[in-house]
């Protein structure tokens, strides 16, 4: 006492202790103020119409269990209905308002498509309950700021290939609307059907809102056991209605978007036993004893998730508070990743998670949904949701089984073994310098990423020692000149990479299927002023990028090629010896259907897609809102780049083995071998 | 001035010290309620009601509530929680656990323990309650005599044993209270507790039954009960009675009504009743007079209802006697 005392004696004592005072309390002050801030939450969703999910009531039902517990903050939800404002003028209010970093929405991938890349990069994390489209996630998730509490439908694919081999069912078609939505399902439809052994018979588009009477009579004549429908409510009891009308066999399977009031009521008595899956809460947490017992009816397919989006985003809230030195989306991974002690998903065990986060723990966060585990190489993308099996009985959805939904292991199928049997004696044979064609049949910008293929191959075989002379590019190179370009004259093949476009190209003019053909025969074409003028003794990798159907590889104008005159050509072009063996690499949805029953000597086939099956994009970039290249050339090229020393046969089980959304394949007649040095095609040493 | 100053900076000191004790009191505890189970929620029947029971009673009286699914060990204290803090009561599900309840009265002999749905449970500190099925199923009886054609009714029973008697014998008891010429007959699914998950077996049963004219089935057989309704919604004509929770939505067209044990009801009053002092220390049976098992009509057959209330009081009072009769014995 009598130090204190002494102290106090001295002005200087006096001094300190009062600056020491006025810090405490204003540091004190500042803490207490902070502290009655509240967490805010912007919220961009439909308050009414056809998307309406009852998301308003749901969160606000979880804000208040959550104000009730007291995670240490208030919690305070900013709506924009997205069913009054356009959710692109919504979306720019929450960026702009700096009390906003976390944002619930929106309802639909095609809004979400919309948005996320101002979003990211505004650096504001966005969580969707019901945004499902497979694409949203492989485009945004890199970047950490785009969330989901709903697996990507193209687990619902998976499921409902599961249920259909559990039935014993060995064909099926898939009918799909033409949309964002529809589109995940004609992505991994013949992916899974692989996977489960069921032969896929058609795929088939239809006009949201149309008649989709032509397309059922497609599915129909492909003659499958089951069809699969992905379709809105009204168009979904179209199908029903034209399926009983013509007596048709085939029996249905429906996707979620059909398990709505208005199905029921379009569809009516025929309603009566359709079946299909919908997502829904993990039932073992007891969210639909809660739901029910505070809305006196069960929950409505998302709610569940938008419960967990609101855990989300409050845990992430809470951990930027706790580490204010992470960026939110660094914040979001943390939050999903933490182990320490398990706790509930209700009111009482979500707050105690968030209290603690908010202290700097990390605990396994468990939602009504199951438990918020994300896959670690897609952040964003939840690892399982759990789906329902429904069928209509009495007119209503009755709840059959409940099944975890997940993408599965990356890929169950083998690569199948009769392409690749037969070894053979490795012989490096001397022969010329390697030729190569490559070509892209499309044009414009949503077409990126084949005229970026084509240029990154075309810079890559440079590299690799082969001269520009024998090097022949066949692309209308639009792209690096279009207005939407904002990097006009340069292409792009990964984000933040390097411009890889050199002018190549012999013709700027949109070619057709004769024209190429014809080249390919060694003659000239009003579009392609010469021929292919390589013998017998010339190795040819002969590169094609664009889209494609079953059977066919689209050029300008709805001109096709078809697989059998392509097959014609390379016999012609065998007998004619342009080549010594000739690789061809077809980058196109579909790819396969060029080359089944190729057996043409010397000609081997390597696609990134099998029959019925959509090719993928690789790398997306917000900027340019643009695929910039293809999962399977992006894999190949790297695996050459990295291994120039590998076989053909290496080259494809590399490839097969890196690429995860497609199946490639290769083809090659008996007499064919495999294990000759990629070298051969993409690789001449003498002039390195 | 020096102590003006001093006094002021002193004064300061102390407001600190007080601000930064206000801050880090505790507010009031909470009470804790520890709820022990085996299986998973989401079966739609006996744990959603028990979980149920507890969520509202969570709501009306202020606790925090502790889960533990319980896996055949003492891996998870059932009384003492994470950072020391003690259960206020200790509620476990199901006569499975009565040797586990023994044992943490042992261990925790100040905790209140209350087992649901078991027999009397040795141990000072313990409660038990159990559910008389009687008076519900003779009300199910009494539904399914008024609504047979055939006069041939089923039972599709798990085992024969004691907590199955009380349904069959309230059942039978029922029916012949409305139709003596009724021919009811029980067919055990299996010895043991497998007759509790045998859902194909109960398919076949029902058909086998429906084949030789039976147009009512009164299932008591847990797990296997669903078999039976899914083949019944195949047999036209052909209606059951179902068991454990409201089954009518699982066939609405045929599942006519519901023996229920009201494990919802119980859970909520036990809770009540331990945090106002009410808690018993002793075995207690309830049935339909308590509010402890109802039989529910499928809204669709509302008209039943009448029925069944004009007979609740003779069911009670059957009930009342069966109990005693037990007694006795």
């Amino acid at each position: 006492m009598s130090t204190i005392t002494s102290c106090l004696s001295s002005r200087k004592c006096r001094i300190g202790v009062v600056v020491l005072l006025f810090l405490l309390v204003t540091a004190g002050g500042y803490l207490s103020w902070q502290s009655t801030q509240p967490y805010r939450v912007g919220v961009l969703l439909p308050g009414s119409g056809d998307d309406d999910s009852g998301y308003f009531e749901t969160l606000e039902w979880t804000v208040d269990g959550l104000n009730r517990e007291g995670v240490g903050r208030r919690i305070e939800l900013v709506f924009i209905d997205t069913a009054e404002v356009p959710v692109m003028a919504a979306a720019r209010q929450m960026i702009g308002d700096p009390s906003i970093r976390v944002v619930i929405g929106p309802a639909t991938s095609d809004e979400a498509f919309l948005i996320a890349p101002d979003f990211i990069r505004a650096k504001k994390l966005l969580i969707t309950p019901s945004a499902t489209s497979g694409d949203l996630l492989r485009m945004f998730s890199r970047f950490g700021y785009i969330w989901r509490t709903t697996t990507g439908d193209r687990a619902q694919t998976r499921i409902l290939f599961t249920i259909l081999k559990e039935k014993g069912v060995g064909s099926a078609a898939l009918l799909y609307e033409e949309s964002t939505y529809g589109k995940t399902f004609q992505d991994w439809a013949a992916f899974y059907a692989i996977e489960s052994g069921i032969g896929l018979t058609a795929t088939v588009p239809f006009r949201r809102g149309g008649d989709p009477g032509e397309a059922v009579a497609a599915a129909c004549l492909s003659n499958p056991e089951y069809i699969i429908v992905a379709a809105r409510g009204s168009d979904a009891a179209e199908v029903i209605r034209i399926m009983d009308e013509e007596d048709n066999s085939p029996r249905l399977i429906f996707t979620d978007a059909v398990r709505t009031g208005t199905f029921l009521e379009a569809a009516g008595e025929l309603a009566e036993g359709t079946e299909g899956i919908s997502p829904t809460a993990d039932r073992k947490t007891g969210f639909f004893v809660a739901y029910k017992e505070h809305f006196g009816r069960m929950p409505d397919d998302y709610a569940a998730h938008t419960h967990d989006s609101l855990i989300l985003a409050v845990a992430a809230l809470a951990r930027m508070e706790a580490v204010p030195s992470e960026s939110p989306a660094e914040a979001m991974k943390a939050v999903v990743s933490g182990q320490d002690g398990i706790y509930g998903w209700d009111r009482q065990g979500a707050a105690a998670a968030i209290r603690m986060i908010r202290s700097g723990r990390l605990p396994d966060l468990t939602g009504a949904s199951g438990p918020l585990e994300y896959h670690l190489d897609q952040p964003g993308e939840p690892l399982v949701t759990w789906y329902v099996h429904w069928r209509v009985e009495d007119l209503d959805f009755r709840s059959n089984t409940y099944i975890p939904g997940s993408f599965g292991v990356k890929r169950a199928v083998q690569m199948p073994k009769t392409m690749i049997e037969g070894e053979k004696a490795f012989i490096l044979e001397e022969g010329k310098e390697p030729r190569a064609v490559l070509v892209t049949t499309s044009s414009d910008w949503e077409n990126y990423r084949h005229q970026a293929d084509v240029a990154y191959m075309y810079s890559l075989l440079l590299e690799n020692g082969i001269s520009e002379e024998n090097i022949v590019v066949i692309s209308q190179e639009d792209v690096p000149f279009l207005a939407m370009n904002p990097d006009s004259g340069q292409l792009y093949h990964r984000v933040g990479g390097e411009n890889i476009y050199i002018p190549a190209t012999v013709t700027q003019n949109p070619i057709t299927s004769d024209a190429f053909v014809s080249f390919l025969l060694g003659e000239s074409s009003p579009e392609i002023p010469f021929g292919l003028d390589s013998d017998g003794e010339n190795n040819l990798l002969l590169y094609i990028t664009g889209h494609g159907g079953p059977g066919f590889l689209e050029f300008p104008d709805g001109d096709h090629l078809t697989s059998s005159r392509f097959q014609e050509t390379l016999q012609e072009m065998m007998e004619q010896e342009r080549f010594s063996r000739i690789l061809i690499v077809v980058e196109a949805c579909y790819g396969e259907s060029m080359g089944i029953g190729l057996d043409v000597p010397g000609v081997i086939f390597m696609t990134g897609a099998s029959y019925h099956e959509p090719s993928k994009g690789a790398e997306y970039d917000i900027t340019l809102r643009q695929w910039l290249s293809n999962d399977f050339s992006m894999s190949m090229t790297d695996i050459i780049v990295q291994h120039p020393d590998q076989t053909l046969r290496g080259l494809y089980e590399m490839t097969y083995d890196r690429v995860s959304g497609s199946h490639p394949r290769i083809i090659a007649g008996n007499t064919t071998d495999l294990n000759i040095p990629i070298a051969e095609f993409f690789l001449h040493e003498e002039s390195l | 001035m020096k102590r003006v100053y001093s006094s002021i900076i002193i004064a300061g000191i102390l407001i600190c010290i007080a601000g930064a004790l206000l801050l880090f009191v505790p507010g009031p505890e909470r009470p804790v309620v520890t709820f022990v189970y085996i299986g998973e929620k989401g079966d739609f029947g006996y744990l959603d009601s028990a979980y149920l029971g507890l969520i509202r009673a969570r709501d009306d009286i202020d606790f925090i509530s502790r889960e533990i699914l319980w896996d055949g060990s003492f891996k998870q204290d059932p009384v003492i929680g994470e950072g020391g803090k003690r259960a206020d009561l200790v509620l476990i599900l199901g006569d499975l656990m009565s040797g586990y309840a023994e044992s943490v009265a042992e261990k925790y002999p100040e905790t209140p323990i209350v087992v649901i749905d078991a027999g009397s449970v040795r141990g000072d500190t313990i409660r038990s309650v159990s559910f008389s099925m009687y008076g519900a199923s003779y009300l199910a009886g009494v539904l399914a005599a008024n609504q047979t054609k055939s006069n041939k009714i089923g039972v599709i029973a798990a085992k024969d044993a004691p907590v199955i008697s009380s349904f069959t014998d309230g059942f039978m008891d029922g029916v012949y209270s409305m139709n003596p010429d009724a021919e009811v007959s029980i067919i055990y699914l299996a010895d043991d507790d497998s007759g509790f998950t045998m859902p194909d077996e109960a398919g076949d049963l029902a058909r086998s039954m429906y084949s030789e004219g039976t147009d009512l089935i009164f299932t008591v057989a847990g797990g296997s009960g669903p078999g039976a309704i899914t083949a019944a919604k195949d047999l036209p004509g052909l209606f059951i009675i179902g068991v454990d929770s409201d089954q009518s939505e699982l066939a609405p067209r045929t599942v006519i009504a519901s023996v229920v044990k009201r494990v919802d009801r119980v859970v909520y009053l036990e809770i009540d009743a331990a945090f106002s002092g009410r808690l018993g220390r002793s075995a207690d049976v309830i049935g339909l007079s308590d509010g402890g098992s109802a039989l529910i009509i499928n809204p669709r057959y509302q008209d039943l209802s009448n029925l069944i209330e004009d007979r609740y009081s003779e069911a009670a009072e059957r009930e009342a006697e069966y109990l005693l009769g037990k007694e006795d014995v």
